[in-house]
């Protein structure tokens, strides 16, 4: 299993809970550098706060109903802008109908998952990411590989 | 902290199955308290408590408007079951004091005070996931549950009952030993109105 210490993480929740769940596993495979937001209006400002610095965060997890600014607009927000392209967007939310989902994936989610989910789920669906964010990365470095 | 009834495992009272309960043809809804809907909780709850904290969920017993089948624990959520924009029922989640104890260690470690914030917040969410996994089972057959927010109700040893003329199912578990309590509360149809009909129907058209 890849360890996740090369990649920054943002969790974005209103609840405590779900924050603590994602962050073990995520930190439990070694990532480093995982940020925390209770809303979307405050996952905008980490976001933006990172970016004035020239930082992007690699993974966002995010829940779809939130107070003050819901995740979806926190996606479409990311998405408007081109730096954020390579930042893969997990919408981790209770919301299942397919309308959502699609909503969400046209909106540019790189992956939907449902809560409940097992944490095993989050696992395996990390693992994709990881191999997302490395082809990403060699298409946005092609020197790199010569 | 000691359970203040002792539940054994038992038959639906009357020798009633639990495929015959159903909503009487006046009930606004169409939820039906039946053999369906029970498994649609068991399925709920296990994935909520096993798929997500890994704790041993056993189905023990479901009843269905009996007068004891009251939901019983340390800390509930409730949350409004809505179709269209008529309130339907309400899922009722309650847990003992020791199935909280063991969720919070398990999430956020035993040096963890079981402060209120935290209690709301786990059982808050917890209602949210339950719900969730509820929901997409009964819209799957044809419902239409809108998403809800939980109130969070906490007290020792409190019950949740049901008003006279409502009908109740109560599903009940043992997660790692510990009470944890699924109830279904249909609302009566008094609160039916002209108006909400109404609505209802402009919001479906």
């Amino acid at each position: 299993m890849k360890t996740l210490s090369e990649y920054s993480f943002l969790i974005v929740d209103d609840h405590l809970m779900m924050r603590q769940i994602v962050g073990q596993i995520v930190t439990h495979r070694l990532a480093e550098t995982v940020h925390y937001a209770t809303n979307g209006e405050e996952a905008w400002q980490r976001i933006i706060s990172r970016l004035e610095c020239n930082l992007i965060y690699d993974v966002i997890f995010l829940d779809w109903n939130m107070p003050l600014v819901d995740g979806h607009e926190v996606l479409l927000r990311c998405r408007a802008r081109s730096e954020m392209n390579s930042t893969a967007i997990i919408m981790l939310t209770a919301e299942s109908e397919e309308r959502k989902v699609i909503q969400a994936l046209k909106a540019g989610a790189t992956a939907y998952i449902t809560k409940p989910v097992a944490t095993s789920t989050i696992d395996e669906k990390l693992e994709h990411i990881c191999r997302w964010l490395e082809n990403k990365r060699e298409k946005q470095s092609p020197a790199a590989k010569v | 902290m000691p359970m203040a009834r002792k539940q054994e495992r038992k038959t639906i009272p009357g020798g009633e199955s639990i495929n015959s309960m159903t909503t009487s043809s006046s009930m606004v809804t169409s939820l039906k308290l039946d053999k369906v809907l029970a498994q649609m909780c068991v399925t709920a709850v296990n994935e909520t408590l096993t798929n997500m904290l890994a704790m041993k969920v056993e189905f023990f017993d479901v009843r269905i408007n009996e007068p004891h089948g009251l939901a019983r624990g340390t800390i509930s959520g409730i949350m409004p079951m809505v179709q269209g924009r008529t309130p339907e029922a309400n899922m009722i989640l309650t847990f003992s004091h020791e199935a909280v104890s063991q969720i919070v260690q398990a999430v956020y470690g035993s040096d963890v005070s079981m402060n209120t914030d935290i209690l709301r917040d786990s059982v808050s969410e917890l209602c949210n996931m339950v719900y969730g996994s509820l929901k997409r089972q009964l819209n799957n057959k044809g419902h239409g549950y809108n998403p809800g927010i939980p109130t969070v109700a906490f007290g020792d040893e409190h019950t949740i009952g049901y008003a006279s003329g409502g009908q109740a199912m109560t599903t009940i578990f043992k997660a790692n030993g510990s009470s944890v309590v699924l109830m279904i509360h249909l609302t009566p149809p008094p609160y039916e109105t002209e108006m909400s009909k109404q609505i209802n129907k402009l919001h479906v058209q």
